[in-house]
C-alpha cells in the first residue's frame, strides 16, 4: 500500500517535471540560460574599454 | 574603478597540469600491469611491483588523480565563468589542490606497500580517508559558496551536475569508509557480510554514476557548447535527464553482486534500475551530440570537437552495454570475465578520458594566454592514436571475456567441467598482448598531449588575469 502510494507520487513528480520543463513559460529563461557558456570569457586584464 | 575582480585561474592551472601529469603516471601503471598479465615474470618477484598491489594503484591514479584533478580544474573554471564571480576563498581553493595532491602521493606510497582496506575504489587506509574527507568538504564549501555569490540568477546546468557529484561523493565516501581503526594502518568496517558488500557496491557504482558520469556530464555541458559555439541542443532535456539520472543511479549498485549471498530481490532491483538508466544516460548523450546539429562540418577541421563527440559516442555505447550486462542471464556469462574490464575501459578511456582531454585542449590556451594549442596536427594525431588504442583494447577484452565465460560454464555430459581455469588463462594470452598494444597507443597519445601542452605554455603570454564581467548597472 505505502510502496504503491510512494511510487505514484514519484511518477507524478516525474511527469510534473516534464510538464514544467516543457511549458511555454520556461522557454525564454531556458534559451537565455543555454547561452551562458557562449559568452566571451577571454577578457584579459588590464583591458582597454571601447 | 578601484579594484577589478578577476577569476581565480591559478588553481585551475594547477589542477590542469596535475591532470596531465597523473594521467601519464596512472596510465603508465596500467601499461605495466597489462604487461604483467601477458608476461607474468614482469613483477620480478618484488612484492612492491606485484599485480595485486599495482592494480589498485592504477585504478586510484586514473580515477581519482587523473579524473579527479580534471574535475577540480573544470568545475572551478566552469563555476566561475557561468556565475560571473571569483571562486570563493583563494586559500580554501589552494587547500583543495595541495590536499588532493597529498592524498594521491599517500596513495602512491601506501598501495604498493600493500596497505589497503580491500574495498574496491576505496582501498586507501583510514588516515588517508580522513584527509580526503577534509579536502572534499572544503571543495564543497568553495564550490557552493561560489554559487551562492553568483551574479547570474540562473544556475547553469553544468553546475547542477558538478554540484550533484560533489554532494554525493561526500556522502558515499563517508558512509562506505565507516571503519573502526585498530592501528595506524588497519581498520575494520562497521558493516559485516552481505551488508558490507551492499554498502561497498552502493558506493562503488555511484562512484561510477556520480564521479565518472555526473561530473563529466558537467564538463560536457560547458565545453561541448563552448567548442561548437552553439547552445546546448535542448536545455529542457538537460533538466529532465539530470533529475532522472541522479535519482536512478543510486539504486543500480546491486548488479555488481548478482548470484552472490545478497538477497535475490535486491539483485533484481539493481537490475531493473540499471535497465531504466539507459533512458537518462542516452538523454545526455543525445543532448551533447545534437548540440552539433547544423555544425557537423566543424568536425572536419576541429580535432578537439572530435574528441568530444567520440567521447559521447563511447558514453552512449557503454551506457547501453552496462544495462545489458546487468541483466542476470547476461551477467551469468560476463561476470568475473575480462568483458567487465573492457566495459570499464570503454567508459573510462572512451568517455571520461576523451571528454577530459577535449576540455583541456579547449581551455588550456586561454589559461596560458595563447591563441590556440601549439600544434593542431598533434591534437589530431593524439585523437587517432588514442581511438585506435581504445578499439584494440575493448575488442580484445570482449573476445577474451565471452570466451572465458563460455569456457567456465562448459560441462561434460557427466557434469564435470570441460576446462580447468588455467586453460582459459592460456587461451587469453593473445588478447592480453593485444590489450597491451592498445594501451601503448593510448599512452603514446598522452605523451603527445603532454608535449603539446608544454609547447603551448611556452608559446603563451604567461598566466593572464581574466576580468569578471560585471553587470552594467552595478
Amino acid at each position: 500500500m505505502i510502496s504503491g502510494i510512494l511510487t505514484s507520487i514519484l511518477l507524478l513528480t516525474f511527469i510534473g517535471l516534464w510538464a514544467w520543463a516543457w511549458s511555454r513559460r520556461r522557454r525564454a529563461d531556458f534559451s537565455e540560460a543555454a547561452n551562458i557558456p557562449l559568452e566571451d570569457d577571454s577578457r584579459p586584464f588590464p583591458e582597454d574599454k571601447p | 574603478m578601484q579594484s577589478v575582480e578577476t577569476y581565480n585561474d591559478k588553481v585551475v592551472r594547477q589542477f590542469t597540469l596535475a591532470t596531465i601529469f597523473w594521467g601519464v603516471i596512472g596510465m603508465l601503471v596500467g601499461l605495466v600491469i597489462a604487461a604483467q598479465l601477458a608476461w607474468p615474470a614482469l613483477n620480478f618477484d618484488i612484492a612492491w611491483l606485484s599485480y595485486g598491489r599495482l592494480r589498485p594503484l592504477h585504478t586510484n591514479a586514473v580515477v581519482f588523480a587523473f579524473g579527479g584533478s580534471g574535475l577540480f580544474a573544470t568545475s572551478y573554471y566552469v563555476v566561475q565563468r557561468t556565475c560571473h564571480v571569483r571562486l570563493f576563498s583563494d586559500r580554501l581553493a589552494a587547500f583543495t589542490f595541495w590536499g588532493w595532491q597529498a592524498v594521491i602521493v599517500a596513495a602512491v606510497i601506501t598501495l604498493p606497500m600493500g596497505l589497503t582496506q580491500t574495498h574496491e575504489y576505496a582501498e586507501l587506509i583510514w588516515p588517508i580517508d580522513l584527509l580526503i574527507t577534509a579536502v572534499w568538504v572544503t571543495y564543497a564549501i568553495v564550490f557552493f559558496m561560489t554559487i551562492a555569490r553568483r551574479r547570474i540568477r540562473h544556475i547553469y546546468v553544468a553546475n547542477w551536475f558538478f554540484g550533484a557529484y560533489i554532494l554525493t561523493i561526500a556522502v558515499l565516501h563517508i558512509f562506505n569508509n565507516l571503519q573502526i581503526p585498530v592501528s595506524w594502518t588497519e581498520s575494520y568496517p562497521i558493516y559485516s557480510g552481505a551488508v558490507d558488500a551492499m554498502v561497498q557496491w552502493w558506493y562503488g557504482h555511484n562512484a561510477v554514476g556520480f564521479f565518472l558520469t555526473a561530473g563529466f556530464l558537467g564538463i560536457m555541458y560547458y565545453y561541448v557548447p563552448k567548442q561548437a559555439q552553439r547552445p546546448v541542443y535542448s536545455y529542457r532535456l538537460s533538466v529532465v535527464h539530470f533529475w532522472a539520472l541522479i535519482s536512478i543511479y543510486m539504486w543500480a549498485g546491486p548488479h555488481h553482486l548478482h548470484y552472490t549471498s545478497l538477497p535475490d530481490w535486491a539483485q533484481s532491483i539493481g537490475m531493473v534500475f540499471s535497465l531504466i538508466l539507459l533512458a537518462p544516460s542516452w538523454g545526455g548523450m543525445i543532448n551533447g551530440m545534437m548540440t552539433l546539429s547544423g555544425a557537423w562540418h566543424k568536425l572536419r577541421t576541429d580535432p578537439i570537437l572530435k574528441f568530444m563527440i567520440v567521447s559521447l559516442s563511447f558514453y552512449g555505447m557503454s551506457t547501453f552495454e552496462g544495462p545489458m550486462m546487468s541483466i542476470k542471464t547476461v551477467n551469468a556469462l560476463s561476470h568475473y570475465t575480462d568483458w567487465t574490464i573492457g566495459h570499464v575501459h570503454a567508459g573510462a578511456l572512451g568517455w571520461v578520458a576523451f571528454i577530459t582531454i577535449g576540455a583541456i585542449y579547449s581551455m588550456l590556451p586561454k589559461l596560458y594566454g595563447a591563441e590556440r594549442m601549439y600544434s593542431i596536427k598533434a591534437i589530431d594525431a593524439h585523437f587517432w592514436i588514442a581511438t585506435i588504442g581504445i578499439v584494440l583494447y575493448i575488442t580484445a577484452m570482449w573476445i577474451a571475456g565471452v570466451m572465458q565465460g563460455l569456457m567456465w560454464r562448459a560441462t561434460n555430459p557427466d557434469g564435470t567441467l570441460t576446462y580447468t581455469f588455467i586453460e582459459s588463462v592460456r587461451q587469453t594470452y593473445p588478447y592480453y598482448v593485444t590489450r597491451f598494444v592498445g594501451g601503448i597507443l593510448f599512452f603514446s597519445g598522452m605523451l603527445i598531449m603532454a608535449w603539446n601542452v608544454r609547447k603551448t605554455c611556452q608559446m603563451g603570454a604567461g598566466a593572464p588575469l581574466v576580468r569578471v564581467p560585471l553587470p552594467a548597472h552595478a
